[in-house]
């Protein structure tokens, strides 16, 4: 049996010597691709997932990525903020959404197939990173496979809207590999280059998600601790500092850009959303000790992973707090310890890179979610190495045999596989989702609210809310109001639940409560209640029930010119009111915003019915017939109907007149 | 190791990630109603 400083101390040649248990036909790369195949195998079932979460608000519903309206300037523009373009602070991710969506149109399995290559490409990365740094081939394979299968990156991988963290860490990977192209290169025009490489990656690995922000930090550390360089190995410590300069360069582009757009924090100084904004920021750091520690077990030991956390503030004296702080600190003090430094490089590295890597998401910074299990993406990476070493090195130790060696490795990335498939599972659909989030966290407004309008959502598929489903509604509705009573999405919740009791003034009267509660996305709360508003009892409000409607769709269509489904009932109103040129053009810009959304087309189709024109009518509904299966059983009889009445009443109607005329919507997106 | 067992030990792997995925999981997959929902961050 060998002492462990033989195999965790002199890290290199232990592991070297596990390479011999690789297949001797097969090169390091086949190997690489082998295992590749095995991470991408296991990822498949997402490909059956659909839209959940926020991919409704970054991707569907997303007018300003479609043809037309996008314009890459706006994102560096204090404008971004102001027409709330969603995600305006990371213009990386903005410009990657709007190619993926040009690409592959809306289809959730190509967007899952997608996020299966991000992932996969996070780890080739990886494994060329440890390559150039010297590290040994066993190693590499090994976490490779830890950070492929870690079931923690269960909600970043499954979700498509959460692909910012895959595409930060894939730049951010990136841009360190062409840093230490950088630094190797002989020639000074080939350093430049990659030097400019680096720093512009880095910019846009921040650009996509700040998280990856510390890693010239992780970089300085890693030349520092040099686990697999002799000392007489060191790289040029001038162009190293140069290096760091430049990767710094890149993350300090990225903070003006939300600079620029924001002035400050993207997510707005007085944000309720934050949960320091409620307790302040001492209580919601105590808490974070306590998130950090449960990060820790859960990459460890995988239970308890949940789609859904509740924020929440605590005491810097409660024992868990206590505990929380003195292992960090622990841990960074150990790490930093020099017999710890010099025996176990890769352990300090794994302590030491971690605690950096989760400084973005560690609450220091006002977030909307103070836990989440997508946070540790990026962060998990230094622990994924120290464990590959800690694992290869107790195989190497125990095993009678040397291919032995590998099966503790083996073991853990089998039990990771395995929860990580189960956790993905959640994700299948928003209905799954919320249910699971309910479950797993019962004091969540937010998921008993989201649920609600779930089980409420029934009825607007033409279906009758049956009785009991509108109870046990309005039971997570009110749930979520008794467990944050300024939280505007129960008061959406109640609200849905009166439109479809037809009890006007209730949801008049929560519809306001929810915008007036919310700081952002108010373009749906703003259309219902300009359309609830007409349907108010004469006399209810102080002011014209028409005028307030159109009131309140101005102030929409000008805070949200990039909400589809704004302009839709925007037009739907104006339509009602008998303006319809204004109707015309907001169900054409409606649509053009939303190309896939059969409501807008179905109000564009009934103007031209209630105009008379019978013909852009009969054009319309056969150019979308594709678009407009998806309509409900009753929309589509009630449409064939009026088309077939609107033939009767115009003589002058023919197919051919019909076959001419240009439609409603007549510049297909 | 031969190349074979590397290729079976890699098939071995994913169908007991597989199973074992399914034998941890409690979720109930239900399909969604709507397609346009309030977001969540």
């Amino acid at each position: 049996m060998k002492p462990i400083d033989d195999s965790l101390g002199a890290l290199a040649p232990a592991l070297d010597g596990l390479g011999a248990l690789a297949p001797r036909s097969l090169t390091p790369n086949a190997l690489l691709a082998g295992l590749l195949g095995l991470i991408a195998v296991v990822h498949l079932p997402l490909l059956g997932f659909g839209f959940i979460y926020d991919d409704g608000w970054t991707l569907r519903s997303n007018g300003f990525l479609r043809p037309g309206q996008f314009d890459l300037a706006l994102l560096f523009s204090p404008e971004a903020a102001a027409r709330h373009v969603p995600d305006a602070f990371r213009p990386t991710l903005v410009v990657f959404d709007a190619l993926s969506l040009r690409a592959l149109g809306l289809a959730p399995w190509a967007h899952h197939g997608l996020s299966i290559a991000l992932h996969l490409g996070v780890c080739v990365l990886l494994a060329r990173l440890l390559r150039r740094l010297g590290a040994p081939e066993a190693l590499v394979l090994g976490s490779v496979a830890c950070f492929g299968l870690l079931a923690i990156h269960a909600e970043a991988v499954a979700v498509i809207s959460f692909r910012e963290d895959l595409l930060a860490a894939a730049l951010g990977l990136g841009a360190l590999l062409a840093g230490l192209r950088m630094v190797e290169a002989r020639r000074r025009v080939l350093a430049l280059a990659w030097g400019s490489a680096a720093a512009l990656l880095m910019a846009l690995a921040c650009g996509a998600k700040l998280s990856a922000a510390p890693l010239p930090v992780v970089l300085g550390l890693l030349m520092w601790l040099s686990p697999w360089a002799e000392p007489s190995d060191r790289r040029p410590r001038a162009r190293l500092a140069i290096l760091l300069g430049l990767l710094g360069l890149g993350v300090g582009l990225a903070l003006a850009q939300t600079w620029l757009v924001h002035g400050g924090s993207p997510y707005g100084a007085d944000n309720p959303r934050i949960y320091a904004q409620r307790v302040g920021l001492g209580p919601v750091l105590a808490a974070s000790t306590q998130i950090h520690l449960g990060y820790l077990q859960q990459i460890l030991a995988p239970v308890n992973l949940a789609p859904e956390y509740v924020d929440r503030g605590a005491s810097w004296t409660a024992p868990a707090t206590v505990i929380a702080s003195a292992t960090l600190l622990g841990l960074a003090i150990a790490s930093l310890l020099p017999g710890v430094r010099r025996r176990w490089p890769l352990l300090a590295f794994a302590g030491l890179g971690w605690l950096l890597l989760c400084i973005p998401t560690s609450n220091l910074v006002g977030l909307p979610n103070m836990r989440a299990d997508r946070f540790m993406y990026l962060p998990s990476v230094p622990i994924c190495v120290g464990l590959a070493a800690a694992l290869l090195s107790i195989g190497r130790r125990f095993a009678a045999e040397q291919h032995q060696a590998w099966l503790p490795l083996l073991g853990f990335v089998l039990i990771q596989g395995s929860l990580g498939v189960a956790a993905t599972r959640v994700y299948v659909s928003n209905t799954t989702l919320w249910h699971t989030a309910v479950k797993r966290a019962p004091e969540s407004a937010r998921a008993h609210a989201l649920l609600g309008l779930e089980r409420v959502g029934a009825a607007r598929q033409g279906e009758r809310l049956a009785s009991e489903v509108a109870e046990a509604a309005e039971r997570s509705c009110r749930r979520a109001e008794q467990l944050d009573p300024l939280y505007e999405l129960p008061q959406l919740c109640l609200g849905a639940l009166a439109i479809v009791r037809q009890d006007w003034v209730l949801a008049y009267e929560h519809h306001a409560r929810a915008i007036e509660l919310s700081i952002d996305r108010n373009d749906r709360p703003l259309a219902a209640l300009a359309q609830i508003a007409l349907d108010l009892p004469a006399g209810w409000l102080e002011q014209d029930r028409k005028a307030h409607a159109i009131e309140l769709l101005e102030r929409g269509l000008r805070e949200y010119p990039y909400s589809p489904e704004l302009h839709a009932a925007a037009a739907r109103v104006y339509h009602r009111l008998g303006q319809p040129d204004r109707a015309l053009a907001l169900y054409r810009r409606a649509r053009s915003l939303r190309p896939d959304r059969w409501e807008t087309v179905v109000g564009g189709l009934e103007l031209a019915l209630d105009l008379g024109d019978a013909a852009s009518a009969h054009r319309t509904w056969w150019a979308e017939a594709k678009l407009l299966e998806r309509a409900d059983p009753a929309t589509r009889t009630h449409l064939i109907r009026r088309l077939a009445t609107a033939r009767a009443l115009s003589p002058d109607f023919s197919l051919l007149h019909s076959l001419l005329n240009s439609g409603v919507f007549p510049d297909e997106p | 190791m031969s190349r074979k067992k590397f290729y079976a030990l890699l098939v071995i792997a994913a169908l007991s990630i597989s199973i074992g995925g399914l034998a941890c999981g409690d979720t109930i997959e239900q399909l969604d109603k709507l397609d346009e929902t309030y977001g969540a961050t």
